[in-house]
């Protein structure tokens, strides 16, 4: 089964929520949960940039920059009503299930 | 696929995407290939799909992908509005007098500048309406060529500045005797030779490798070069 983007953009914020990322320890972190390809995340970081729902920012690193990934607030209240309609459907599918 | 393959085919792909767009995109892969330590000719990694990956951009920007398996020819689904390259061979020189100064702007091509008997310019014959020629001073924006295909500029003189922001595609530059070059927001790979003894070099924000160890330092010359947000190699040899 896999994950469709809607889904994971919000797999995305989850992570963001907790500290700012750049795009490989992301990858690194979402691919620790669910089954993605290396390559997946960087449309959906752009579609979560085009709603005002990251912003980008870049940081020094060994003499390159890293560009890391910041939630917003537009962003972290998108990812809490995701939270609350996902817990609905949750137990309504486990009340077919069990 | 290698890294390098890999940037260069995306180059390919997405080439008629807006700058800020296209940026960011070399910018992400370059950066995650590497933290993945991977060089150059090192293979991507095999869960990359590259057809994939340049489909999903593309959707994302709403620019229209489709294949044409029967004719196996990907590239020309894309609005390629530069299409007359491949069919036309009008290419101009244009010669000039004097050349003081060469400024070019957004632009999606290679560009050389080189030391030459004259002043002149080789160019697709369509693009000669961008050119803007005034008291000896170069101007050329709102160019595209197709890749692998470049414009040419030689200057015969000794001083000269440089000035090239917004640029896709790799540049060849012979420094000239006095100059002052300054170099932003370009995507391809650069290279500097002949002239190594500068006063000055200002690098900032480039992302790829560097090869400076030629190059020596005279205060007392008039040779400056500055150069900043760059994805691609840069090398002075």
């Amino acid at each position: 089964m896999q994950l469709t983007s809607d889904i994971l953009e919000f797999c995305v914020l989850a992570n963001l929520k907790k500290e700012d990322l750049y795009g490989y320890l992301l990858t690194q972190k979402v691919q620790e949960k669910v089954n993605i390809s290396e390559s997946t995340l960087y449309p959906v970081l752009r579609r979560l940039q085009k709603k005002g729902f990251l912003i980008t920012y870049d940081k020094s690193f060994q003499g390159r920059n890293r560009r890391y990934y910041k939630i917003t607030e537009e962003g972290i209240k998108e990812l809490e009503d995701f939270i609350i309609k996902w817990n609905e459907l949750k137990k309504k599918v486990e009340s077919f299930l069990n | 696929m290698t890294r390098k393959e890999f940037m260069r085919n995306l180059d390919k792909k997405i080439m008629n995407l807006d700058y800020e767009v296209k940026m960011n995109t070399f910018k992400f892969f370059e950066e995650y290939f590497d933290d993945l330590n991977l060089n150059l000719d090192d293979d991507i990694p095999s869960n990359m799909n590259f057809d994939k990956i340049v489909e999903d951009i593309l959707k994302e920007e709403n620019f229209k992908y489709e294949e044409n398996e029967e004719k196996g020819d990907k590239e020309k689904n894309y609005f390629y509005f530069n299409l007359g390259d491949f069919i036309s061979k009008n290419i101009v020189e244009i010669k000039y007098e004097s050349i003081k100064s060469i400024y070019i702007k957004d632009a999606v091509t290679s560009i050389i500048i080189k030391k030459g008997e004259e002043n002149k310019i080789v160019i697709p014959e369509r693009l000669e309406k961008n050119i803007c020629y005034k008291n000896n001073n170069l101007k050329i924006k709102d160019i595209s060529i197709n890749l692998g295909k470049s414009i040419e500029i030689y200057y015969n003189t000794d001083e000269l500045d440089i000035e090239l922001l917004d640029i896709v595609g790799n540049i060849v530059i012979d420094i000239p005797k006095k100059t002052n070059i300054c170099l932003k927001d370009i995507v391809g790979r650069l290279r500097f030779y002949k002239e190594l003894t500068l006063s000055k070099l200002e690098l900032n924000g480039v992302i790829g490798k560097i090869n400076k160890d030629d190059v020596k330092f005279d205060n007392n010359l008039d040779r400056n070069i500055s150069i900043s947000s760059v994805v691609g190699s840069i090398n002075f040899n």
